[in-house]
């Protein structure tokens, strides 16, 4: 038998998912205040790698349940990490124009 | 002689959910990996771009904020259908996923079509920054459009909870793959 790889959904207070979808608006709401600020192209780029690695953060956890412990949801963290990863690590260094070697 | 019959085991009741869930996890891991794919070919070819459009220079940020909040909410609200107990009260909250997910779709098509026919157009095959654009988005907006048959599916038919929890799972991660694209296009300061 295979056990549920993630918490169920159904599994979750209603309370929870109100809570999870406020932390996303804000979040939202907070991206779209910084890329409209007038601050520096480094310190948007910087809060909004921040915010998204939040939001991220905050679906993965809160609504999709996902759980480090168990396998399959690890295979699809694991390729959205190290995707998501590479993207963020190479536009700031487009933003920040650092050049190793 | 008495013989006795040791217990045949049974399949728990979760056990169909749990190879459902399993089942929908390992297709969003490949899934996954294919928007990883584009993501990276984004960052690379605008980095090494000579020079990259800024955000407000070709996209509008107020329609695509109203479709990011319509599928946070409709993420909301399929947790909600996942959650219903009543056949009712799930069709009612698969419903306004349904009409979310088709409002983030009519706002996409509404950006394509101002995008081609503006006085500076942006096509799939004129630069870079538009055939990342079409790309990304449009392979998103296919799994918006798949998310939204079955979701359409589930309220037509007799669709079993265990069926819309899988679903909603699918749903969420259209939802979370969409923040990226947003924060990458619409939000992303230029160079």
């Amino acid at each position: 038998m295979i056990t549920g790889v993630h918490q169920p959904l159904a599994a979750g207070r209603p309370r929870s998912a109100w809570a999870g979808f406020a932390v996303l608006a804000a979040l939202t709401a907070a991206e779209l205040a910084v890329a409209t600020s007038s601050a520096s192209a480094r310190a948007r780029a910087t809060a909004l790698g921040g915010l998204l690695i939040a939001k991220a953060g905050v679906v993965l956890g809160a609504c999709l349940r996902v759980s480090w412990r168990r396998a399959s949801p690890r295979l699809a963290l694991a390729a959205l990490a190290i995707a998501t990863g590479f993207a963020v690590v190479l536009m700031l260094e487009a933003v920040f124009q650092v050049r190793l070697g | 002689m008495s013989s006795t019959v040791p217990p045949v085991p049974v399949a728990a009741p979760a056990a169909s959910s749990g190879v459902g869930n399993a089942g929908m996890w390992i297709f969003l891991a490949t899934d996954a990996m294919g928007f990883g794919g584009l993501f990276m070919a984004y960052g690379v070819l605008r980095t090494r771009a000579a020079a990259w459009p800024g955000a407000r220079a070709h996209l509008a940020l107020a329609p695509a904020a109203v479709m990011t909040f319509a599928l946070l909410v409709s993420a909301f609200t399929v947790a909600q259908a996942a959650r219903a107990a009543k056949p009712g009260a799930r069709r009612g909250w698969l419903a306004a996923t349904a009409v979310l997910g088709l409002i983030f779709l009519g706002g996409e098509g509404a950006e394509y079509r101002r995008l081609a026919s503006g006085a500076d157009p942006v096509r799939l095959g004129l630069d870079l920054f538009g055939a990342t654009f079409y790309a990304l988005t449009g392979y998103h907006g296919l799994h918006v459009a798949a998310g939204l048959a079955c979701l359409i599916a589930g309220f037509v038919g007799k669709t079993r909870a265990r069926t819309i929890e899988v679903v909603a799972l699918y749903w969420q991660f259209v939802d979370l793959a969409w923040m990226p694209i947003f924060t990458f296009f619409y939000l992303w300061p230029a160079r």
